[in-house]
């Protein structure tokens, strides 16, 4: 399972979906995206939005701290 | 006819462990008002089950040593045994006949299933693990009472998406919101409450002396219950304001200002939080133009002063936001001025709302009394319309919400929760 996690420093809820990963032992990729304006753009393209945390699991996008979401597709 | 024995400790291996059949053991204690409606359910159970299980009492508060070694410590408490061990899961506080028979046939047969839910009984549920809540956690896990707080997200409520918080006294001035709440939550888990976060709440019923929430996963049952359920972000009811929620629509400056490096944004709102974000987003956007309906800021002076200050803000006093266009994403937003009720088109990137809150009560409707915009009612010591319920923070009707404030109301439900416990005689979990 690959995942993404496309979040800025300030975010509580980015903080949240990170701690909740982690939680479950799953590896992610962390882009801050306040920093980096390629993976930014990369993110709009991906979720069709600009609110942060977006997680790409496998290629399903999850927009914002969406738990529920989450488990569905790490479960899987 | 019950057929439930009386066990002490120095017998216990003998009689219970050695009896060469599953065993039921209740512990109970003396003056508990749940062992008075366990024990006829269990003493009956023995009727039916008795010729294939053995059914045992033990007092607590004498057999002191035997409660604790199986980690007894609410009255009253069943624990099963198969072949010499302890089985299945512990049933404690009040048990319900269905629930306990589920379980004494399991045990029989060797298998453990229809216990999967998980049931916590406690003296405080507290709803919400925002600083009211954590404050509430703090002082009632403080007075020896068990506590848990139960919330449907990550602890932490609003202030955790606060990019900083000024006004919070013995903190300089320069603490992080989500590190204020992180101390607040890692000092009630140190005073022993325990936080249950991430729940999917199904319902609460209010009635009755225990008050029993439901979850997903989880059945609590409390003797007092404290709503500290907060806030969530008022929408401004527009057109365009759900379609293009996250994409130009926004209600989190630290979260989502990052993404408007260089772009025009417009920040609707009057209040402390309208003006403390305008002037953060600044830290990215080009021009943060202020919408406000009314013809002054209600923030605080000073920080009114850092956004007059300001050259990247500008401020449309008396203007409301009519509709909020684009395609993809925001492009654009329909101003009113409310001077001349004129409407106008004025291009932005995005737009961040904060107009207030409102109260997250739906829960408990129809249950405790509310106001008429959702906000529960209590007295001055914090009681809801229900006894042994109080609420604290900003799901309360009244006329500051401020951190501080949600603190206050926190501690001062916790102290009112732990005198009513004590005035009802209720034991200590």
């Amino acid at each position: 399972m690959k995942v993404t996690v496309y979040s800025t420093p300030t975010c509580p809820y980015c903080v949240m979906a990170k701690d909740y990963l982690a939680e479950k032992n799953i590896p992610f990729e962390d882009i801050d995206v306040s920093a980096d304006p390629a993976k930014a753009r990369e993110m709009i393209q991906k979720s069709g939005q600009r609110g942060v945390p977006v997680i790409d699991i496998d290629g399903n996008i999850v927009i914002g701290f969406d738990r529920n979401r989450i488990d569905e597709l790490i479960n899987q | 006819m019950s057929r439930v024995i009386d066990i002490r400790e120095k017998e216990f291996e003998s009689r219970v462990l050695k009896s060469g059949l599953p065993a039921a053991v209740i512990f109970y204690g003396s003056d508990c008002p749940v062992c008075s409606s366990v024990m006829p359910v269990f003493e009956h159970l023995s009727s039916e089950y008795g010729d294939r299980m053995l059914f045992a009492r033990v007092n607590r508060d004498i057999n002191r040593e035997l409660a604790k070694k199986y980690h007894v410590k609410a009255s009253s408490t069943i624990v099963f045994f198969r072949d010499g061990r302890e089985f299945c899961k512990t049933l404690s506080g009040y048990t319900r006949r269905p629930e306990l028979k589920c379980v004494i046939e399991d045990v029989i047969g060797n298998k453990c299933e229809c216990l999967e839910r998980n049931k916590t009984e406690c003296d405080v549920l507290i709803l919400g693990g925002g600083p009211s809540g954590l404050t509430s956690a703090i002082y009632a896990a403080r007075s020896k009472l068990y506590t848990v707080v139960v919330d449907n997200s990550m602890a932490g409520g609003q202030v955790a998406s606060t990019y900083q918080v000024a006004n919070y006294p013995g903190t300089n001035g320069i603490i992080r919101g989500i590190d204020l709440v992180n101390n607040m939550k890692k000092q009630a888990l140190d005073f022993g409450a325990r936080i249950d976060d991430m729940q999917d709440i199904v319902g609460i019923d209010l009635s009755g002396e225990m008050k029993k929430l439901t979850t997903k996963k989880n059945d609590y049952y409390a003797r007092s219950v404290i709503i500290a359920t907060g806030a969530t972000p008022r929408k401004l009811n527009v057109e365009g304001e759900e379609t293009f929620a996250g994409k130009g629509v926004h209600y989190c400056a630290t979260c989502d200002g990052a993404f408007y490096y260089d772009a025009d944004v417009i920040v609707v709102g009057g209040g402390d939080a309208a003006v403390e974000e305008a002037v953060f987003l600044t830290r990215f956007a080009r021009k943060v133009t202020v919408v406000h309906r009314r013809d002054h800021f209600t923030a605080s002076k000073l920080a009114q002063e850092e956004l007059f200050k300001n050259p990247s803000i500008e401020v449309l006093f008396n203007t409301e936001v009519k509709s909020i266009n684009g395609k993809d994403f925001v492009t654009g937003v329909t101003l009113m001025d409310n001077n001349n009720n004129r409407t106008y088109e004025k291009d932005t990137d995005g737009i961040f709302i904060y107009i207030g809150s409102q109260p997250q009560s739906a829960l408990f409707k129809g249950q405790i009394e509310t106001d008429d915009n959702g906000y529960i009612i209590t007295d001055e010591n914090l009681q809801t319309s229900v006894k042994g319920v109080f609420a604290a923070g900003d799901v309360r009707r009244k006329a500051v919400r401020q951190i501080t404030t949600a603190v206050a109301d926190g501690s001062v439900a916790a102290i009112m929760a732990e005198r009513y416990l004590a005035a009802a005689g209720h034991e200590k979990t």
